[in-house]
């Protein structure tokens, strides 16, 4: 007998699923399809308006880093002197886990020294995580920036103040993984019943629900399964798979049995795959009086046929290569090759006729209760080398200006250490990368920090420390942070973006023409 | 219970007789005579009845139960069938899962520092590479002993009904691994566990957990909830374990996470339900919150005070705290810390909880939980919110407002003398033996020639199966078998620089399959959240949103709670990983090193000595590729007949006629197996007609190969098909 499979079950063993198999606290992405009732605010809003679309390419592309980052590890206060009272604060905060500046401090030779940059709006330097050079690089030369603080709220919070008002709404489920993280995809943070993200509303509004094929199926695509952030009403996650190897270029799961009628791959196949493909591409030519069965039958043929299409889109494709393009590296399961099956899928957008496209990618691994240091040290080479490839293949397809990367985690985490990490907290520092980053008008070769970066104190000694080991009250809104990319793909600011973002009218007023933060710039 | 029986014969049997016009053809068996007509008609009610009752129905189990009806009658033999039933021995999953690490060369005593070495002395060790962290190397996957258990009971375990009302418990009141610390190799506790008991690692808690439904699969629901309360691993899962009283002057107060999901998902629901499902309205026709966050946060209060179980069981005294942070015993139930319980008043549905005195016992504080438990479980929502769900993962997702009407009165009253609200054999009995649990499939005698037409009723009496279910349904169905290498496991095992005896694990025949979640986004201990894989409202975009259902629904509107999971490439994956099953078997599946260690590439690290390598002896110098093959299970399908797989269809294919309509007996066959007989009239024209094109070209003999792809192709095309997927 007979032949072996081709690839089937013995696929590489993702790192996602080794990690799935530990113990701590991981979560897939497919954790967030708890709800209970559907989210209605779309429908209404949908039939009446999408957005116009002037048929130039734009996309965002959403990285997840699962666990809780610590922000305050990828960009801390620096200072420039020895004794500068912003990074001794930061010192005293974090102790045994903060990173240390190469010509102040001893040199650290295990975890590196912090890399500094200068923010142009308040003149301050900052330092960047030492495993982030090629960030630092791209935010010196203005492609990359950080947004400080922000995180989930449900209506501004000024203070520990008022945090501790009964009268001022929080997010539910304070600093739990499962609800922070569903926060960020729903956009609603007080409940924990929909069944909706705000990408999915979002490219709802950006597709056109006539003309679009039926199941808008490459419109969102997922390198982390069903995420909740891309499910709309008519949005739905096109689950595709990261490239694990040179060989292996991931994407779609082609049917072994299922060719289109005419193709040169239906000659191929033996007599039993033939007679198996000719009854799936019958599929929906059948009678059914079940709707279930139907349902099922027209899912199942799509599926076949849009993995077809997909694979066939995005192997005719071939990423640029050159002396200045960094490689994406594919080799451990990462960021790398979820970035290049993004970047293959962004190549090949006439042939799979997009023109507005979301894409989200997932990193785990960043619930640094123990080994913070050792850990982010380990792991964040993979995010540079993944940006910075992503970023030089934008600018060889000349897309910088039409692609915009953000990152979001659950949340931030405690300043103060636990002695081998630190826990879960509110307020985190995050980044964006694309050509669309808005330099903030300084010098020429500047570049700018959004929002406010904290003092780095304790309790008492910090107005917006929530508990007294740094717990911070964001000073800016996920919202507002979603807002500004939703505006600079193209949603306007009226109840289109309310109707992505329920609660934006807390943090931007309606109508205001400019950016909610100011991270970006149209493009 | 005969008086009843007989109302519920004649009421399907009236059922039977009625036709509608929105029924469907679903398929046409020729039949020669009337016994044939008496066989086929009795194996359809078979098959459809051990679809919702077992894991999947086989040939033998459906002839012997067709038999039966026809003996004593159709309801007669399944309610004989359902008492047998409780009869086997519950097979449990802790203990196999043990069983299943050491036949994987583990000593259960310390996984995590357990290092094997073959007889050589060459450590197997490390694993995996480095944990990003920092943490140790060494990261036992020991998630894998639980599902090996978890599948073999679910293919192979003789109490078939027991183990598929479990798995529907297990549905209702989630806990998981995705997102919860319940993957720890290590002990629970410190010293011997309560009353002397074994330790175990920490990573049966869950399975421990699972047996709550197990055991009391035929119990009381209010047993259940108690049992599910008090466990640890719900504990951890739902964040109240450690849960204090309220301190206000350190603004600290009680987490709300289980008293939220214990009324919203394991018992009451978001709404006041009617006995039949329908809402309960106020006097503008809106419907009636069960409760508010105000409720909630009395609820909050109730669920604090519980922490892990201590050694012999009085760990906790007033003012010890130390449960809550102590380590982890997720196998024994979670014990009441009273200096830890809130003692002010309890505002609840059924009535206020009085404060409690300074000084109250440890049984008062309990006392808390048992009364609010008592009260939900008393509430007017919870026999229909709960039957709903049952009959949901049971028997079809949308039942009529008549059916949960009667399996509902069931839930409150058990008919027995003095009733009993909450008894599961007499619920799980109502749900099956009920006029529609057998209604979506109706057969008619037709003439000229001989033939029973089969009909299904449609939209509203159907389900779409889930995937765990799907495949054990096809490894059931074709006879599946698991294989190893050799007939007996023996280990060497080191602890702690400690060489420990031999230890030697009889041949297994277990089904130690994978997890799924790869391809199904599905598979047990795996739930996403809390809120299970799926929810019972889901509704699919598009015909099923959009249908308007008759007024015997509910809630007015269709859903289709496995739809959640369908999506591109969990389609794709399940098509292809079916496939690879019944075609290119048999199914691989790894001990724990596959894909991480290859003794046999000269980088092999640790590198094994030559002389090993080529040792045929067990004794003398333990060859490590030998050992680590001998853990590893093949599944095999029917491979009788001759056949390499599939032997029963592909005998059947040889002697299939050339000739228009040849593939009609093998597709009926398959299809009175996987599909009770429902298989959708076109989609089975189409096979036939492909399977008639492919026999056409074997020319006038059908050789062992072509009836294999013939049998391949059918088998497949009937997995494959809607009629497959959406059961009835």
């Amino acid at each position: 007998m007979a032949r072996q499979s081709p690839s089937s079950s013995r696929r590489p063993i993702s790192r996602r699923e080794v990690l799935r198999g530990g113990t701590c606290g991981l979560m897939t992405s497919a954790t967030f399809l708890s709800t209970l009732v559907n989210l209605k605010l779309t429908s209404s809003a949908l039939a009446a308006s999408t957005i116009p679309n002037d048929g130039n390419y734009k996309a965002l592309v959403c990285i997840f880093f699962n666990g809780g980052i610590d922000g305050f590890q990828l960009l801390t206060p620096f200072g420039t002197t020895a004794n500068d009272a912003d990074y001794n604060a930061y010192l005293a905060s974090r102790t045994n886990m903060a990173l240390k500046r190469q010509g102040f401090e001893a040199v650290d030779s295990v975890y590196g020294n912090l890399l500094p940059i200068v923010d142009n709006a308040t003149g301050k330097t900052f330092g960047v995580h030492p495993r982030l050079p090629y960030l630092r690089d791209l935010f010196n030369q203005g492609r990359a920036t950080f947004v400080a603080n922000v995180g989930t709220l449900v209506e501004p919070i000024a203070d520990k103040v008022a945090f501790e008002r009964s009268d001022v709404q929080k997010p539910i489920g304070l600093f739990s993984h499962s609800d922070f993280q569903r926060h960020w995809h729903t956009a609603l943070p007080t409940s924990r019943l929909e069944s909706q993200g705000w990408g999915g509303r979002m490219a709802d509004l950006l597709t056109d629900p006539v003309n679009d094929n039926t199941l808008n199926v490459y419109t969102a695509i997922s390198l982390s399964g069903n995420t909740l952030w891309e499910r709309g009403t008519r949005t739905r996650p096109y689950s595709v798979s990261p490239q694990y190897s040179n060989e292996y270029i991931g994407g779609a799961e082609r049917v072994y049995s299922f060719a289109l009628p005419g193709t040169q791959r239906y000659q191929y196949l033996a007599r039993y795959e033939k007679s198996i493909s000719d009854v799936r591409n019958d599929l929906v030519n059948q009678t059914y009086s079940d709707l279930l069965e139907k349902t099922i039958a027209h899912e199942r043929n799509a599926s076949f046929r849009a993995a077809e299409d997909y694979q066939t889109a995005i192997e005719a494709v071939t990423l640029p290569s050159g002396p200045n393009i960094l490689p994406f590296d594919v080799s451990n399961y990462g960021l790398g090759g979820q970035l290049a099956s993004v970047a293959r899928a962004i190549k090949a957008r006439t042939a799979l006729n997009q023109t507005r496209q979301i894409f989200f990618v997932e990193v785990g691994g960043w619930d640094h209760h123990a080994g913070l240091l050792a850990g982010m040290n380990e792991q964040l080479p993979d995010v540079d080398r993944g940006i910075k490839a992503f970023h030089d293949f934008l600018q060889a397809e000349g897309l910088l200006n039409r692609v915009t990367t953000f990152t979001v985690s659950d949340f931030g985490r405690t300043i103060s250490s636990n002695g081998i990490g630190s826990d879960h907290a509110w307020g985190n520092n995050m980044f964006v990368m694309g050509g669309a980053v808005n330099t903030g008008g300084g010098p020429a070769g500047s570049n700018r920090i959004w929002g406010t970066y904290p003092e780095v104190k304790l309790g008492v000694q910090s107005p917006i420390d929530t508990s007294d080991r740094g717990t911070y009250v964001p000073r800016l809104s996920s919202d507002a942070y979603h807002a500004e990319v939703c505006r600079w793909i193209g949603v306007p600011n009226d109840d289109l973006l309310r109707t992505v973002l329920p609660n934006i009218r807390n943090f931007y007023p309606q109508g205001n023409s400019g950016h909610p933060i100011g991270f970006l710039r149209a493009t | 219970m005969l008086k009843k029986l007989s109302t519920l014969c004649s009421h399907a049997f009236v059922a039977l007789a009625l036709v509608t016009s929105s029924w469907s053809v679903a398929g046409t068996f020729t039949v020669a005579t009337r016994d044939e007509l008496l066989q086929v008609t009795s194996k359809i009610q078979a098959s459809q009845f051990l679809t919702h009752a077992t894991f999947g129905p086989t040939e033998a189990e459906i002839d012997a139960l067709a038999l039966r009806m026809r003996q004593i009658g159709t309801l007669y033999a399944a309610s004989e069938w359902l008492d047998r039933q409780s009869n086997p021995t519950a097979s449990g999953h802790p203990g196999k899962s043990l069983h299943e690490a050491k036949a994987e060369a583990f000593i259960a005593q310390d996984l995590a520092e357990c290092r094997i070495t073959n007889k050589l002395g060459v450590p197997i060790t490390p694993l995996l590479p480095p944990a990003a962290n920092g943490a140790a190397s060494y990261v036992p996957e020991v998630y894998r002993y639980r599902d090996d258990a978890w599948w073999h009971n679910a293919v192979a375990a003789p109490d078939q009904l027991r183990q598929k009302i479990a798995w529907t418990l297990a549905q209702i009141m989630v806990v998981s691994t995705v997102n919860g610390d319940f993957n720890n190799p290590e002990l629970e506790g410190a010293g011997v566990g309560p009353n002397g008991s074994t330790r175990k690692p920490q990573f049966l808690g869950i399975s421990n957990f699972y047996d709550i439904f197990v055991e009391n699969a035929f119990g009381s629901y209010r047993d259940i909830l108690q049992k599910v309360t008090y466990h640890a691993v719900m504990g951890d899962w739902l964040s109240f374990r450690g849960n204090s009283k309220a301190v206000p002057s350190e603004n600290r107060y009680p987490d709300e996470n289980y008293a939220r999901e214990v009324m919203q998902l394991f018992t009451i629901g978001l709404y006041r339900l009617n006995d039949d499902g329908t809402h309960v309205q106020d006097s503008q026709g809106v419907s009636i919150p069960t409760y508010t966050n105000t409720d909630i946060r009395e609820y909050a209060k109730v669920f604090t005070g519980l922490g892990y179980n201590g050694s012999g069981g009085s760990y906790l005294s007033a003012g010890d705290n130390s449960g809550f942070a102590g380590t982890a015993r997720f196998t024994f139930p979670m014990t009441m810390a009273k200096s830890q319980h809130e003692l002010a008043a309890k505002s609840l549905l059924h009535g206020t909880l009085i404060a409690l005195p300074s000084n109250a016992t440890r049984a008062q504080c309990s006392a808390d939980i048992s009364s609010a438990l008592d009260g939900l479980f008393g509430h007017q929502s919870c026999p229909p919110f709960v039957c709903n769900l049952l009959i949901q993962r049971l028997v079809k997702s949308n039942p009529s407002r008549a059916y949960l009407n009667r399996v509902t009165s069931v839930f409150k009253n058990n008919g027995a003398t003095p009733p009993v609200r909450g008894d599961l054999n007499a619920v799980i009995r109502a749900i099956l033996l009920d006029p529609e649990a057998w209604s979506p499939i109706r057969t008619q005698y037709l003439r000229n020639p001989n033939r029973i037409v089969v009909t299904t009723m449609g939209s509203e009496d159907s389900r779409l199966q889930e995937p765990v279910v799907n495949f054990t349904r096809m490894l059931r169905g074709l006879k599946a078998r698991a294989v190893y290498e050799r007939g007996t496991t023996v280990l060497n095992a080191e602890r702690n620089g400690v060489d420990t005896t031999y230890e030697t694990v009889p041949l297994s025949t277990d089904f130690r399959l994978r997890t799924r979640n790869w391809e199904f986004d599905q598979n047990p201990y795996s739930a996403p959240s809390v809120f299970n894989f799926y929810l019972p409202t889901f509704q699919p975009a598009g015909d099923i949103a959009n249908f308007a259902p008759s007024t015997r629904n509910p809630i007015g509107k269709l859903v289709a709670p496995e739809f959640q999971i369908v999506n591109g490439i969990t389609t794709a994956r399940t098509a292809n990983f079916f496939q690879y099953v019944i075609v290119w078997g048999p199914l691989y599946e790894s001990g724990l090193w596959e894909g991480y260690f290859d003794p046999g590439s000269p980088n092999a690290n640790p590198p094994v000595p030559p002389s090993a390598k080529n040792s045929t002896s067990l004794y003398q110098g333990e060859d490590v590729t030998t050992m680590l093959h001998s853990t590893r299970c093949r599944v095999f399908l029917d491979d009788s007949n001759g056949y390499p797989s599939i032997g029963t269809f592909a005998a059947m294919a040889s002697t299939m006629p050339q000739q228009v309509g040849g593939a009609a007996k093998l597709v009926e066959r398959l299809d009175l197996l996987f599909c009770q007989g429902t298989l959708n009239e076109s989609y089975r024209r189409k096979l036939v007609q492909v399977l008639d094109v492919q026999r056409a070209e074997a020319g006038a003999t059908v050789d062992q190969d072509e009836a294999l792809d013939l049998a391949r192709a059918a088998v497949m095309s009937v997995i494959d098909s809607p009629s497959f997927l959406v059961s009835k």
